[in-house]
């Protein structure tokens, strides 16, 4: 026969586990407030129960993980409030704080049943994270670069990344695409979540995707609006925004809540708060454009003016001088060379008259055209005309000339003019003397001096 | 040709040739042509203000490549 030693107590399982259930009902009767992250919700959509799963990580590693329990009714109360108070329901990821009784089943074994959650613990411990983030990107020196680049002149190739079906979307587009003063954008939709949790990667997807395109856009808008505003935590996602952050092109945003500025927000190039107000910003980058233009074209007009009235002032002294020296030449010269003079002044006055009105003309001319700036005809007339400008004056100088050469010619034929030279004029018999053979000696003959007249007596002549 | 300079180019020619003219570097004589060119350019500014070169197919077809 063999000994065996004392037989050892043999237990069930329902022994063992009852005495489980025993010690822990003595030992943790009433209820902790217990801090923990909700690593999984695990929402039964059914019943309406949830078993959460709960960890305490360090440093990326678990340090401890327990399943917990809320009942339908608590878990109604509890995310009721909890969304009131952080904008967020329960969902992964979160921390949170919360009152719990350590409750042991037989058969699913240990676990947390919660009967309620402090939300004030969660928005201050996503409070805390929103600042790390902040303080990470400004620590990388991320944080402004979105916000130093510069808006291209025309912004006018937009990527929206937004959900089509949006009361933002409609609001953004129906401002854009009807702007009574015919802009034109080129808007491509990126459609993507824009809150809870997916639409971290959502809309980072989108932004790769915009990237890729980068030299077909001008400018990323990420818009949202009519979703209520809770679900808003992912813009405060490290990862999200450190792209915004980065990107390469001006990121504006219309995300449209009425909370604390996310840091998406505060890093993109503008947070302009609602999709309307992003629309009115873009209109307004076109106005102030269409307004420098018509500035331009103001500045143009009239320094092209003033230099046409000062030729025309300039061809109106040229005149004057012309008329001025015809009216000499008149007075100087014979009645037949005056006759000639007057016809020629009468002629250039007229015909400078003429051309100052076509320069009035072109001045006003100019004027409207640089006034509607739009049809070439238009400068083809005033090319003309500028044209007939640079004629008038060279007719000016050729006339001045003739001018010229007439009063010399007057002036060279006046006997005047010949006496002062020297030469003089003889009279006999009452007549002019040209013909040595037609003196007769001892004759009696006068001559005409330049001033004075002397009488001589013919003594000899020669022929 | 014309119709290939951008914005910002046709800007830049257009103050260009406004600063000329405040500067009282421009004469009558070549007054006509600068106006023109400038009235030429404040209309191609103008018509980028309502047109869009760029269309979808172009992105799209752009991605494709990608």
């Amino acid at each position: 026969m063999l000994n065996f030693p004392e037989q050892p107590k043999i237990l069930t399982l329902s022994e063992l586990t009852a005495g489980i259930s025993r010690v822990i009902s003595q030992n943790f009767a009433s209820s902790f407030w217990v801090k923990a992250e909700l690593a999984k919700l695990n929402h039964y959509p059914e019943s309406g129960h949830c078993y959460p799963s709960l960890v305490e990580k360090e440093k990326g590693t678990v340090r401890a993980e327990m399943r917990g329990m809320i009942w339908a009714n608590d878990y109604l109360r509890i995310n009721q409030k909890f969304l009131q108070v952080t904008r967020e329901p329960l969902k992964e990821g979160i921390h949170i704080l919360f009152r719990a009784l350590i409750k042991y089943h037989p058969v699913y074994g240990l676990s947390l049943q919660i009967s309620d959650i402090d939300p004030t613990y969660t928005l201050g411990e996503m409070a805390r994270e929103k600042m790390e983030t902040i303080n990470r990107l400004k620590k990388e020196g991320v944080y402004d670069q979105n916000r130093q680049l510069a808006l291209p002149v025309l912004p006018q190739r937009i990527a929206v990344i937004s959900v089509k079906t949006s009361k933002g979307y409609s609001d953004f587009m129906s401002i854009i695409k009807g702007n009574q003063w015919g802009y034109a954008f080129a808007c491509y939709l990126f459609p993507a979540l824009l809150q809870g949790d997916k639409a971290v990667d959502s809309i980072l997807g989108q932004l790769n995707l915009i990237k890729e395109l980068s030299h077909h856009i001008d400018v990323v808008v990420i818009i949202r609006g009519g979703g209520g505003d809770v679900g808003l935590n992912c813009y405060d996602h490290y990862n999200l925004a450190k792209e915004v952050a980065m990107f390469p092109i001006p990121v504006l945003t219309g995300i449209g809540h009425s909370t604390n500025e996310t840091v998406v927000e505060m890093v993109s190039g503008q947070n302009l708060i609602t999709p309307t107000d992003v629309a009115y910003f873009l209109i307004q980058k076109f106005h102030n454009l269409s307004g420098k233009l018509e500035q331009l074209a103001g500045v143009i007009t009239d320094y092209a003016l003033e230099l046409l009235e000062e030729d025309i002032r300039r061809h109106g002294d040229l005149v004057r001088r012309l008329v001025q020296g015809t009216r000499l030449g008149i007075e100087d010269g014979s009645r037949r060379q005056g006759d000639m003079g007057r016809r020629l002044a009468q002629g250039t006055r007229l015909m400078m008259e003429e051309e100052k009105r076509k320069q009035g003309d072109l001045g006003r001319r100019l004027m409207q055209d640089a006034g509607i700036m739009m049809k070439d005809e238009k400068y083809k007339i005033s090319r003309q005309s500028a044209m007939m400008g640079v004629h008038a004056r060279q007719m000016i100088v050729k006339q001045d000339m003739r001018i010229g050469q007439a009063e010399q010619q007057v002036r060279l034929l006046d006997p005047v003019n010949v006496l002062k030279r020297g030469y003089s004029i003889t009279y006999s018999k009452g007549k002019v003397l040209k013909d040595a053979a037609e003196a007769i000696l001892g004759d009696e003959i006068i001559t005409q001096l330049h001033q004075g007249k002397v009488c001589s007596e013919i003594k000899s002549k020669s022929t | 040709m014309e119709k290939k300079i951008s914005y910002t180019e046709a800007m830049m020619e257009l103050e260009e040739i406004v600063a000329e003219i405040e500067q009282g570097e421009i004469t009558v004589d070549t007054l006509s042509e600068k106006v023109k060119r400038a009235s030429e350019l404040i209309k191609i500014c103008k018509s980028k203000l309502t047109s869009t070169e760029e269309d979808v197919n172009k992105i799209l077809s752009d991605l494709k490549e990608d």
